[in-house]
């Protein structure tokens, strides 16, 4: 049954991916980027890879999505075409 | 970086926090060579709860928790653990950072443990003094030197 899990996680990641590229706001779109990277997370520890996994949850969960939105902070909120 | 957030509820919850947010990057630091975890999650972690701290009570509190005075050693305290513990079992007559060769304790797998751990903390160390100094001077103004 834990296919399941790793199904509906999977999905949840490429749909996250796909809202991330797509998104013009930017700050909707660094915080979509967090979500995915949790769900990374969480992929990473069903690998059996618990180590990647912490590592993927404090940095692209945590720290880089700051980044992001100080650097958002810094210049323009909305993507130009 | 943006106007301080000024809601008690974000307030209290980031202090109360802080200090178990501390321990549990102290105890994947401690626990580093048995579990999952080690010297870079434990740094960053510590650094994550600096960064709430900056993100809830402002940027001045955190930087007056780690001072630059305090994070510059930090930031080479990890490549010098490096290197003293690695020319310490070259000296010992092992290889670069062969652990079993350093004749601190009877038990090798207990000098072994002991050592890793103190490579972990330099590690750490200096993981957490760059993630919030990378912090610092991208949250902060033009002319702000940290």
């Amino acid at each position: 049954m834990i296919w399941l899990l790793n199904l509906a996680l999977l999905i949840l990641l490429v749909i996250t991916a796909i809202a991330v590229v797509v998104n013009k706001d930017l700050l909707a779109a660094a915080i979509t980027f967090s979500v995915y990277s949790f769900i990374m997370a969480m992929l990473y520890t069903q690998l059996n890879a618990p180590d990647v996994g912490l590592a993927e949850a404090a940095i692209g969960a945590g720290a880089t999505t700051v980044l992001f939105i100080i650097a958002i902070s810094k210049t323009a909120r909305r993507e130009e075409d | 970086m943006p106007e301080l957030f000024e809601d008690v509820i974000v307030r209290t919850i980031a202090r109360l926090l802080t200090p178990f947010i501390q321990l549990f990057a102290l105890y994947i630091l401690m626990h580093g060579h048995a579990t999952p975890g080690g010297g870079f999650q434990a740094g960053v972690i510590m650094a994550a709860s600096f960064i709430l701290i900056a993100i809830a009570l402002g940027l001045q509190e955190a930087k007056d928790r780690v001072k630059q005075k305090v994070r510059l050693p930090m930031e080479s305290f990890g490549p010098l653990t490096f290197v003293v513990i690695g020319i310490i079992c070259i000296a010992c007559g092992g290889y670069y950072l062969q652990y079993t060769t350093v004749p601190l304790l009877p038990s090798l797998q207990a000098v072994g443990a002991i050592l890793i751990s103190a490579v972990e903390v330099g590690i750490g160390v200096t993981v957490m003094a760059m993630v919030t100094t990378i912090f610092f001077s991208m949250a902060g103004g033009k002319h702000d030197t940290n």
